[in-house]
């Protein structure tokens, strides 16, 4: 409870800083002016770019509200708990623990995605791929009991009672009156949010721009990831790990384990319904990998080193195992090359984004 | 640009009472559809087993390649352009009813009249190669990253990855994955052309029925096979693997169904 006036304190607070405006009887919003500014994104030359999304284009005032309410714990039921709360600024968006905790310690039952560079992913979200859009996904945490544990109806209810969101979603959306204050609304307006999450400047970025350059063991670390020396040997990563966002964003088995037995994750097959898609999971970033452990579906794996002998070793065969997932033969330099590599995928800049950061923080 | 000139010109002839093979200026669609195949066998990922050279077994979990520069060739020796470019993938064909539909690309607004050939770029033409993903927008046959090989500046053109039974146990243990792309002095794309008398008549649909065989991609016949056993895996770097792949997939593999 104590936190909860605390956030109400600190958001109130942040509102006063917003040009005045205010609540009209009955929630009435209309006398307040509503000039939506786009939002153009400074998006980076060797994405593909992004897609337009016609129903929820981003705006100043979308982008700034979906922040707030990202960070705020009236998301969830016992105001604990938020978005941030599992999706860590510091560790590249996501947690550190092998799985996240929602309102009362509650275990959850996997890793937290890393999120960068959301806004291109075009094919499905969740290490299961069920949801198909942002403004899909950020409808989930907030009735997962395992998670923010609440309901909408009264996370609704809290957000149009509030005295300053209804202001924030009339300048985001035009919403005429507080009651009109909806979970789509609210999925939107974290959707754009997340849109804003480009991560693009690593080392690795700046030597592609011919701005850095690697070290000789970064070199070879990069060699081996990419298959390029006809003398290293090949990693196979970049099969799966490649492009701009080091994913494909396709699902693979990538060979943890036997999955033609018993499985305590199917992954996509749970929603596929296809017996081939077992133990198939969806490719991950690899941006900011050095600080994103715990890694793998079930966090697993709490360090690289552990994540590279389990890709040397070459997988446990199943019969929908990636046939790219074999014996690598790295020997120790190999392995201690192929980590420098994955640290140039750290980008600090995103780390310290300040308009990534939580608003309710001075 | 001359012969763009040349193609709309025979193109109005058509209004003033030029022959019976000129095209006319209505339009139709046409369906590409691709069949694959193992030999007589339906080709079908993951489910399917099949028989290879030596008493080895094989199992496939991918089979795609690019094609460009897909035009129809009319009676009148006119060329028209169907698509630039579509990646012919047989990786969810997971079935004998995915495999007996086949895979599909629809090209409307298709001049009407009497077609004698279809020609196709197999591999990623030398014009769009020289583009990358990011180049494209999202869904685009060519924005797909992991068909792209960002040190070589090229398309993975062609990629067969599956499992071989090397010694007949019922164990599929061993990887397989062959992919190839464009090196530097190493052209690998190659246009072929294919006879079928087709006609495309106005709001109408007509299907052009091609067949793809695998086997012959891998196993043209019993003295010439990759043999699993010296190789399965190929980056574009072993000519006699790669050379026996594209050759066989443009001389041999495609055919119109019968
Ligand atoms: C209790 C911890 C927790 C909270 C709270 C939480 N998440 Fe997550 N998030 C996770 C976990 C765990 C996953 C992976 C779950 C899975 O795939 O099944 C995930 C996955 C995601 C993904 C998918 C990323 C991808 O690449 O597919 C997005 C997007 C996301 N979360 C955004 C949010 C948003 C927005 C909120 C607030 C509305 C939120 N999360 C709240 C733990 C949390
Ligand atoms: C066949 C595709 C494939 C290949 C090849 C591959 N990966 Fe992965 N990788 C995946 C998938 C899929 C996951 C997620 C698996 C899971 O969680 O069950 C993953 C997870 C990871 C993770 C954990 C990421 C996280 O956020 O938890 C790291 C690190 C990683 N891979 C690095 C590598 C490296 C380094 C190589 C080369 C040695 C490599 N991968 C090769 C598909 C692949």
């Amino acid at each position: 409870m104590r936190i909860f006036v605390g956030i109400l304190i600190v958001s109130i607070f942040w509102f006063a800083c917003q040009p005045q405006a205010s609540v009209g009887p009955n929630g009435d919003l209309s006398a307040i002016p509503y000039k939506p500014i786009p939002l153009e994104l400074n998006e980076p030359g060797r994405f593909v770019k992004m897609q337009v999304f016609e129903d929820n284009p981003l705006t100043e005032a979308g982008v700034d509200l979906g922040r707030m309410l990202f960070y705020d714990p009236i998301l969830s039921r016992d105001s604990t708990r938020s978005c941030s709360s599992c999706h860590l600024q510091a560790f590249g968006f996501s947690d550190t623990t092998q799985v996240s905790f929602g309102i009362e310690n509650r275990m959850g039952k996997r890793n937290a995605i890393a999120l960068t560079n959301l806004g291109y992913h075009y094919t499905q979200f969740f290490w299961d791929g069920r949801v198909a859009s942002l403004e899909e996904q950020a409808l989930i945490p907030v009735e997962d009991s395992l998670e923010l544990g609440t309901t909408w109806e009264e996370v609704e209810r809290k957000l149009r009672e509030h005295p300053t969101y209804p202001i924030a979603f009339r300048a985001a959306f035009g919403i005429e009156n507080a009651k009109d204050i909806d979970r789509y609304w609210v999925a939107k307006a974290i959707a754009q949010f997340e849109r804003t999450f480009i991560s693009a400047n690593s080392k690795f970025d700046q030597v592609l721009d011919g701005k850095a350059t690697l070290t000789a063991a970064e070199e070879r670390g990069r060699l081996i990831f990419f298959d390029e020396s006809e003398i290293l040997p090949t990693g196979e990563c970049a099969h799966c790990h490649v492009g701009p966002l080091l994913t494909t964003l396709t699902f693979f088995n990538n060979g943890l384990d036997n999955t033609d037995q018993a499985l305590r994750d199917v992954g996509l097959s749970l929603i596929s319904g296809n017996e081939f898609d077992r133990g198939k999971f969806k490719t991950p970033s690899l941006r900011n990998i050095a600080l994103t452990a715990p890694y793998m579906h079930d966090g697993r794996f709490s360090t690289l080193d552990e994540v590279i002998e389990q890709y040397n070793k070459g997988g446990h065969y199943s019969k929908n195992e990636s046939p790219n997932i074999r014996p690598l033969g790295l020997n120790e330099s190999d392995k201690a090359d192929l980590i420098a590599f994955l640290h140039t995928l750290t980008d600090t800049s995103y780390l310290e984004r300040q308009d990534l950061s939580n608003p309710f923080l001075p | 640009m001359i012969a763009l000139l040349g193609l709309s010109l025979t193109f109005f002839s058509a209004d003033c009472g030029g022959s019976e093979d000129d095209l006319v200026d209505e339009f139709g669609e046409v369906e590409l559809n691709f069949q694959g195949f193992f030999g007589a066998d339906p080709l079908v990922m993951l489910a399917n087993e099949y028989d290879y050279e030596a008493g080895m077994d094989v199992r496939f979990q991918l089979f795609q390649f690019y094609v460009s520069e897909i035009n129809l060739i009319a009676k009148s020796g006119e060329k028209v352009r169907l698509g630039e470019i579509e990646l012919v993938n047989f990786e969810n064909i997971q079935s004998e009813d995915a495999a007996s539909k086949g895979l599909s690309f629809s090209y409307s607004n298709i001049p009407a009249g009497e077609y004698r050939a279809i020609e196709m770029g197999i591999g990623v033409s030398g014009d769009l190669n020289e583009k990358a993903p990011a180049d494209y927008p999202v869904g685009h046959p060519l924005a797909f990253q992991g068909n792209y090989w960002s040190g070589l500046s090229s398309y993975i053109f062609t990629k067969i990855e599956g499992n071989a039974d090397l010694n007949g146990d019922g164990d599929f243990t061993e990887k397989l994955t062959f992919h190839i792309g464009e090196k530097e002095d190493v052209p690998l794309y190659q246009t072929i052309s294919l006879d079928y008398e087709l006609s495309v008549s106005k709001d109408q649909s007509s299907v052009l029925p091609l067949s793809v065989d695998l086997k012959q991609v891998i196993s043209p016949s019993s003295t010439n096979f990759l043999d699993f056993r010296e190789v399965s895996q190929d980056h574009t770097n072993q000519a006699s693997v790669y050379t026996l792949i594209v050759d066989n997939l443009q001389k041999n593999a495609i055919r119109v169904r019968q």
